[in-house]
């Protein structure tokens, strides 16, 4: 009785050393690495940003298990707002797209406005790259706008 | 298996299972997105482009860098792209009440800073697209020339208008 206490005393503390990594694989995260950024604007010319844009685009990295399906659902603004004063902001198919590659190499795009199932490279990683476009009307005030983005990202399945 | 050992067994599982739950929860992050909308431009006319008293069959030749050469200054969105061109551009002056005149030959330079004339040059006559200055939005244009004045020229005032036009490229 003494010996079978000794090997569960064991297993409960190999059970509490034991990360959910090393048990299940890693834990999701995403890091952002960049804003989506139009740039200057000018009253009445609408810009468009696309997700391949290395300066502009969006993109954040998300990490986690091997080859996992995750599920990537974007919470979009529909405008950039500054001191009350509102800039349309606005989204199309294929405005969004995932690699493996952090340089955008062989790119799979898809419409941020709907949830899109990806699979996390081998390395465990997935990058994320995001345009849009904002429409100005002429009369726009000048100033600085901005809004959030946010990008939750959940397990598929196992 | 004694009581301790059962819990210990239920507390195993109990860590691992937690272990699980947490990693399959949803995670986010968020980025911004951003804009700058530019003001409207404009072009204002520092100094006027001034060859002083000239001799007859005297040439006179003003630098970008003279004090008395020609000076714009354009205001708009930072770092925004423009395009220049120059809808008056005469290529002599005229004497004030006559009809006698003295060519001219432009040089210009560009700046996104005040810099006295110093600048990149460029030709007049084919215009210019570059960029505001990515802090405060300005582009200085200095233009300077030379005034050919020819040996019998008449005594008078001589004057033309040089307009510079500024428009947004979208870019």
């Amino acid at each position: 009785m003494r010996r079978y206490a000794g090997v569960s005393w064991a297993l409960l503390l190999f059970a509490l050393l034991s990360s959910p990594a090393a048990a299940q694989g890693r834990g999701l995260s995403i890091i952002p690495r960049q804003d989506l950024s139009f740039g200057t604007v000018i009253p009445g010319v609408p810009v468009a940003v696309a997700p391949s844009s290395p300066a502009g685009a969006g993109q954040l990295e998300i990490r986690g298990r091997r080859n996992a399906p995750v599920l990537l659902d974007f919470t979009l603004p529909s405008a950039l707002t500054a001191f009350g004063a509102s800039l349309p902001l606005s989204f199309v198919g294929g405005d969004a797209a995932f690699s493996a590659d952090p340089a955008f190499g062989a790119a799979q795009f898809f419409d941020p406005r709907t949830a899109q199932i990806a699979v996390l490279a081998s390395n465990g990683k997935l990058y994320v790259f995001l345009g849009g476009r904002v429409t100005p009307d002429a009369s726009q005030p000048a100033g600085s706008y901005g809004a959030t983005i946010t990008l939750t990202v959940s397990y598929v399945g196992n | 298996m004694s009581k301790l050992s059962r819990t210990a067994a239920i507390l195993a599982a109990t860590v691992v299972f937690a272990g699980s739950s947490s990693e399959l929860a949803a995670q986010n992050a968020s980025i911004s997105a951003n804009a700058i909308v530019a003001g409207a431009l404009s072009v204002t006319s520092v100094r006027d482009l001034d060859f002083g008293t000239v001799i007859p069959n005297f040439n006179r030749t003003i630098l970008t860098t003279d004090a008395t050469s020609g000076h714009f200054q354009i205001d708009g969105g930072v770092n925004a792209e423009v395009s220049l061109t120059y809808s008056s551009l005469p290529g002599a002056l005229t004497r004030v009440g006559g009809t006698e005149t003295m060519t001219i030959t432009y040089t210009a330079t560009h700046n996104t800073t005040d810099a006295g004339g110093v600048g990149t040059g460029f030709t007049p006559a084919s215009g210019l697209t570059t960029r505001l200055d990515t802090t405060t939005g300005e582009l200085h244009v200095y233009m300077g020339g030379l005034l050919t004045v020819a040996s019998g020229q008449v005594a008078g005032d001589y004057s033309a208008t040089i307009t510079l036009d500024a428009s947004y490229t979208g870019n």
